[in-house]
């Protein structure tokens, strides 16, 4: 059993009337890649933001673990929020010198040919979001909180993104938190998936399990069934029906049932708008 | 190294891992004693997170595929007591999974050995009767 | 992170500087051109202290400026720091800077008071301090400087607004309530005398403290939100909410008072009862006017100790400024004009036993100033014609100083005004003094001396004398009542018992009404008449009206507790006319809730007006 870095108690945010985070309670062991989609503005990156510390919650608690140094938390919002005027050679300076660390090192930059001297105002969100990596890595994350950054990459900025992380993880141990709802490249990483909706998560499995729950059938005619049905779409041609959650007797019934890669799996599950059902799903 | 992972079907990536490289040591395309990449460096790769590759690692660890020592790196052991039933085991689970993809497919049993002795005709004519 | 906060600061007082010497260099050039160095040092002062409020404005709508524009919020609020370290740091420098310029302003004061005068030390550091408040409060809105200048002054107008609003409704409450007794007539001397004299209900105060504290609730609130700090987000909220409360139920308290929902209290302190059955009262600034019918309303008088004076058909008293000017004010109630019939001027003050005769043509003024007892007092006259005109014609009669005791009287005798006095020094010199300011020995007086309706009376060792004059104009003894009189003023009588009524004198003795019969000389002591047993005892608390139109003198006595009794007086013998029960008890509280003259009586009773006329006592309820 690995040791519980961060877990979350009841955390609950609203702003104003709207309720963005509903008691969401939480526990990210050491080490763990976590991937937390959902549709837009369910509160996911929110939910990042209280764990960073940027809003406090209403009603709850952040609990780190004890040994947890608040230098070693990185977080990269979605706003790649920094101070503009300034150099890119003093935001790091800055960066290390608020964060007490002994140098922040470069490569990254000097891969995508950012220069010091170069105001952070004139960087491209690519580029900035490669800056904004170079500083989160140079404190030694224990957790890392990423908030959706990768759309704004290019290929290769991407892969130096994905390279760092597994680096990261690698050697640190770190445990990782990802916005992502975009999936590009990154979806093997992600060990467990987290599925926001209306402030909570609906989803909360192993990658290896979810894919093991979740199939596709196939139709080109309706398909009235008893089987579970998450979601289901319709072309002109073909009558799509996704099942969750799966489970291996189900083959007898004779259909065919395809595998999904993630990214597919999250899809249906966000066009289905799955909701959670009281109990704990077939676990 | 020639490994693909599949996202598309069920089996967890480290399995895949371990079972294509279980492969690739069986059929010596991994030599005994050959050095095997560092997790974070397959990892990369593959795009995989590293804690997958580490678990394959173990895997094969387990199964007396691998060997590591600390500092040095891994490197692939090929097993001589378990190679023949692994071999064996290895080929009944790709046998099982052609049927089922086949069977799904709707074709009967008289159809796959029919295909297969053709694709083998085939191979074989191809590669020079191995 | 100290080190960026105070390179912005820094930058900021550069900016804040340039301007400075801009405008002083303006005014430089200014003084090149036009050579007027007064001017230039008056420019230089007015700009000076125009930028000196600016900077801690600039300083505080800086707080978060960086991060507003530069997006680093939230970069800001996930370091590993904490909250309020963060805001220490924002805030230290500045606060740091803020002090800094205070000294440089304190020691410049300082080093020359007489010219950087422009306001003492105190209140300046008090005004950098809220406006500094004041400006954090908005710095979470804004993102540019220029437009956060904008929205700052606009709200410090709006807040200056509704704080002046608040103080105006405040005061005029505060004046139809009559609770400002103050003299004021400048803004500056009306917020002194505000706050000295002013009772405001408690509500009122703590309301307008609360809308006033509404700023800085709001700066609380919104840093500690923006930043999250959860005490102050909490102090912030509550301090909000009560505020909020208070500034919702506030407009419906003014609006009450505006509506003047409230019962009506008089809160005047005068009323006269004219000849037509009305009743004037005085309340704040305001005439109001009462009959049965209905009220009417003037508006324009001052806030002054009123003190009744004349008579006939206007009403005079006396408005009092400020400390230095006094005006007599005729009021003319059926066409509710205004006059301005004389105005004293500074060094110029009414004192006890001045004597005021008014009719149609002019206001006759006669004070008298005492000395002391070495030097001798002087006699000031005083004609102010006023002919229906605002602007008084003061033309003085005569300033004498004369060796006087006291103005005994005044008459007109053949359309020649004089006046008579007594000395005592001569011992007891009855002497006349005409408008002219001729003086002329009369007559030797042993104890008092009165003078009624042509005649006059001395009171002597051995006899009282009654005196008349003759068609020549000289003094003539026509008769002698032989007796120790020893009439005296009783103490805490509204008006002198001695007067005369038609024939009759009145005049007390001890406790002892008692008659002089001017025409048939002959003193008797007043009987009281039935029902009137206990005022004897009273007598000396009685009111007594006496009237010097050869109309019946009444008066009035408390008997029962809470109770009037009116009498008049005919052929030396009181009689009961009438008793009103006016519901308040003690004499102090009677005097307060009520008034007579010649025409009669007014009583207020649980806060409605009630007039008795004379001679029956006829009650008319006024609105």
């Amino acid at each position: 059993m690995k040791k519980i870095v961060l877990e979350t108690a009841d955390l609950a945010v609203a702003f104003g009337k709207k309720q963005v985070l509903q008691g969401i309670s939480v526990q990210f062991p050491a080490g763990e890649s976590v991937l937390i989609a959902g549709k837009n503005g369910t509160g996911k990156s929110t939910f990042l933001r209280v764990l960073a510390g940027v809003i406090r919650p209403d009603r709850g608690k952040v609990v780190w673990a004890d040994d947890m140094d608040r230098r070693r938390i990185g977080f990269i919002s979605d706003s790649l929020s920094c101070f503009e005027d300034m150099t890119v050679s003093a935001g790091l300076d800055l960066h290390r010198r608020l964060y007490e660390l002994d140098g922040v090192p470069r490569p990254l930059l000097d891969r995508v040919h950012i220069d010091g001297k170069q105001k952070i105002r004139s960087l491209s969100l690519g580029e900035r979001a490669i800056f904004h990596l170079t500083l989160v890595l140079a404190q030694k994350p224990v957790v890392l909180m990423i908030d959706e950054i990768i759309h704004h990459m290019d290929a290769y900025t991407r892969e130096l993104l994905i390279e760092a992380l597994i680096e990261t993880v690698d050697s640190l141990g770190t445990t990782v938190l990802m916005i992502n709802h975009t999936f590009h490249d990154v979806e093997r990483i992600p060990e467990r998936v987290l599925l926001m909706k209306d402030g909570r998560f609906v989803v909360d499995e192993k990658t290896e399990s979810l894919q093991q729950r979740v199939k596709k059938v196939t139709m080109e005619t309706d398909w009235s069934t008893d089987l579970p049905i998450l979601f289901q779409r319709d072309s002109g041609y073909f009558h799509e029906y996704y099942v969750y959650p799966f489970t291996e007797e189900m083959r007898q019934n004779g259909s065919a049932f395809q595998d999904l890669t993630l990214p597919e799996i999250l899809k249906a599950f966000i066009g289905g708008s799955y909701e959670a059902k009281r109990t704990p799903l077939g676990r | 190294m020639d490994i693909r992972i599949d996202q598309k079907t069920p089996i967890p990536a480290y399995l895949q891992l371990v079972q294509s490289i279980k492969l690739q040591i069986m059929t010596g395309r991994i030599k005994d004693g050959d050095h095997l990449p560092p997790i974070r460096d397959l990892a990369k790769y593959l795009r995989l997170n590293p804690n997958t590759v580490a678990r394959a690692y173990d895997g094969l660890e387990a199964e007396g595929f691998l060997e590591s020592r600390v500092g040095s790196g891994s490197w692939a052991k090929l097993p001589k007591a378990k190679t023949d039933s692994l071999r064996l085991g290895l080929l009944e689970s790709e046998c099982r999974t052609l049927l089922e993809k086949a069977f799904a497919l709707g074709f009967h049993p008289e159809e796959i050995i029919k295909t297969i002795d053709k694709v083998m005709h085939h191979e074989e004519n191809r590669t020079g009767n191995r | 992170m100290k080190q960026k906060e105070r390179r912005s600061v820094a930058k900021l007082t550069l900016i804040w500087a340039f301007f400075l010497l801009l405008t002083a260099l303006i005014s430089f050039v200014d003084l090149l051109i036009s050579r007027n160095l007064g001017a230039f040092t008056e420019r230089l002062l007015i700009g000076t202290q125009v930028f000196i409020l600016v900077y801690p404005v600039m300083l505080g709508l800086s707080l978060f400026m960086d991060e507003q524009k530069q997006k680093g919020m939230e970069y800001l609020l996930s370091l590993p720091v904490s909250r309020q370290r963060i805001l220490w740091a924002k805030l230290a420098p500045r606060l740091a800077a803020l002090a800094i310029s205070l000294l440089v302003y304190a020691s410049i004061s300082l080093v020359d008071p007489g010219s950087f005068q422009f306001m003492a030390p105190l209140p300046f550091i008090l005004v950098n301090l809220v406006l500094f408040i004041i400006a954090l409060s908005l710095s979470l809105w804004f993102d540019r400087l220029l437009i956060s200048f904008l929205g700052f002054g606009i709200g410090l107008l709006v807040y200056a607004g509704l704080a002046a609003a608040a103080f105006l409704v405040a005061f005029q409450y505060a004046l139809t309530q009559g609770l400002v007794i103050q003299y004021v007539k400048t803004p500056r001397s009306l917020l002194e005398n505000l706050v000295s004299s002013l009772e405001l209900p408690p509500w009122v105060t703590v309301a307008s403290f609360t809308i006033m504290l509404a700023p800085f609730a709001g700066a609380f609130w919104a840093v500690a939100r923006r930043l999250d700090i959860r005490s102050c987000r909490m102090a912030g909220l509550y301090l909000r909410r009560f505020s909020l409360t208070l500034a919702v139920t506030l407009p419906l308290a003014v609006i009450l008072m505006v509506l003047n929902i409230r019962p009506q209290r008089f809160g005047g302190n005068f009323f006269y009862l004219t000849a037509d059955r009305q009743v004037l009262e005085r309340k704040g600034d305001r005439l109001v006017i009462h009959t049965p019918e209905s009220v009417r309303i003037m508006k324009g008088l001052g806030h002054a100790q009123t003190i009744p004076l004349g008579d006939g058909d206007g009403w005079v008293y006396l408005d009092r400024w400020s400390a230095d000017e006094e005006d007599i004010v005729r009021v003319q109630p059926r066409t509710l004009k205004l006059e301005v019939a004389y105005r004293f001027r500074s060094q110029e003050t009414l004192t006890q036993g001045s004597f005021f005769y008014l009719d149609d043509q002019a206001l006759f003024l006669i004070e008298e100033k005492s000395g002391r007892q070495s030097e001798a007092n002087s006699l000031k006259a005083s004609v102010a014609v006023s002919a229906g005109n605002r602007v008084p014609l003061v033309r003085k009669i005569r300033e004498e100083k004369v060796a006087f005791q006291r103005l005994i009287g005044f008459d007109e005798w053949q359309r020649r005004r004089f006046w008579l006095s007594r000395r005592y020094s001569d011992g007891g010199i009855v002497q006349r003094i005409w408008e002219d300011g001729t003086v002329e020995k009369l007559t030797r007086a042993g104890g008092s001396a009165f003078y009624h309706g042509g005649k006059l009376v001395t009171f002597g060792d051995m006899a009282a004398s009654l005196y008349e004059w003759d068609e020549t104009g000289a003094l003539q003894k026509r008769a002698e009542i032989p007796g120790r009189f020893n009439p005296r003023f009783p103490r805490r009588s509204r008006l002198p018992l001695q007067k005369g009524v038609g024939q009759f004198l009145i005049f007390q003795e001890g406790s002892n009404p008692l008659c002089l019969d001017l025409i048939q000389p002959a003193v008797t002591p007043v009987s009281l008449g039935p029902g009137m047993d206990r005022a004897r005892d009273l007598f000396s608390q009685a009111l007594v009206y006496i009237d010097d139109q050869s109309r019946p003198v009444y008066m009035t006595v408390a008997d029962q507790p809470g109770e009037l009794v009116f009498s008049r007086l005919e052929d030396c013998t009181w009689q009961l006319v009438g008793r009103i029960a006016i519901g308040v008890t003690g004499w102090k509280k009677i005097h307060d809730n009520f008034w007579n003259n010649s025409h009669g009586v007014v009583v207020r009773k649980r806060g409605r007006l009630h007039a008795f006329l004379y001679p029956d006592l006829r009650q008319i309820t006024l609105k």
